[in-house]
């Protein structure tokens, strides 16, 4: 038997996926997190066009001699490698990402697994207590209802008729219900692992903030009177 | 022959009470809804300070 849900106009689990408040919220955060980075990395780019373009350009006549060009060269190269690391980091937390119920056990998803382990039913409801049984339950459901939609064509009791689609709707519903908490888990790893990008950028934002200050000094060492 | 068959996971038959039973992959178990409150019940995201869902 062909384990796939049929189509339903009235299926109550189609219903049910417009009004899932932790799937928009999730999803919600993603947008605002990203928004966040590419705040950063245009503020970033717009630093590093400043100190970048216009020091330098100010300051090029005051540069003599070999020590001098290269500490200023130097410099300027180690102030675009800062602002390139900066771009690069933040740059994770825009890039796409492949996401399965199997990113849960991501290094970076230590504490989301925490939290699943210490309240499994927030997460998967009547379908847990973990991913695989959440996989399973999503199978199943799906299956059954299409096992009794199979049964139903057949069925001329009426009593039997009846009975079947009774569980019919109560299988579509099951079946929905899982898929919903599937997907709602799979947009919370993809949250949680933008989150986890975000804050390794910020670390490295603020290294790279370093290493630019150190290249400006370096350059504005190079230059008379600097 | 039914009962001769090796039951497959996710497999429904109605028993003599005229019930439906379905295949869990280890046994026959009735069948019905499964209550859930959605998956919005319990976990949210929320910025620091809000109030709203999502809200940044």
């Amino acid at each position: 038997m062909t384990p796939l849900l049929p189509p339903s106009p009235q299926d109550p689990g189609l219903q049910a996926a417009g009004q899932q408040p932790a799937i928009s919220s999730a999803r919600t955060a993603v947008t605002d997190m990203r928004a966040t980075a590419r705040w950063t990395i245009a503020a970033t780019a717009a630093v590093g066009g400043l100190l970048l373009g216009g020091v330098p350009l100010a300051a090029i006549g005051k540069v003599h001699g070999a020590a001098a060009i290269t500490l200023a060269v130097g410099g300027l190269v180690l102030a675009v490698a800062g602002v390139v690391w900066a771009i690069w980091w933040t740059g994770e937390a825009l890039v796409p990402r492949f996401v399965t119920l199997r990113s849960l056990q991501d290094r970076d998803l230590a504490d989301l697994r925490t939290e699943i382990a210490a309240a499994p039913e927030i997460f998967f409801g009547p379908f847990g207590p973990t991913v695989d049984a959440l996989d399973t339950a999503c199978r199943l459901h799906a299956t059954v209802a299409v096992n009794l939609s199979e049964l139903l064509v057949k069925e001329r009791n009426e009593d039997r008729h009846a009975e079947l689609t009774h569980r019919l709707s109560a299988a579509r519903t099951n079946a929905a219900n899982a898929a919903a908490r599937r997907k709602a888990l799979l947009d919370l790893i993809l949250a949680w692992q933008v989150r986890a990008a975000l804050r390794r950028a910020r670390v490295q934002t603020l290294l790279a903030s370093v290493i630019i200050v150190v290249g400006v000094v370096m350059f504005l060492f190079a230059t008379d009177g600097g | 022959m039914e009962s001769e068959e090796t039951p497959e996971f996710g497999n429904v038959r109605v028993n003599g009470e005229g019930r439906v039973e379905h295949y869990d992959g280890t046994t026959w178990l009735l069948y019905g809804e499964l209550p859930d409150d959605g998956p919005g019940g319990g976990m949210d995201f929320r910025a620091p300070g809000s109030d709203d869902p999502g809200e940044s």
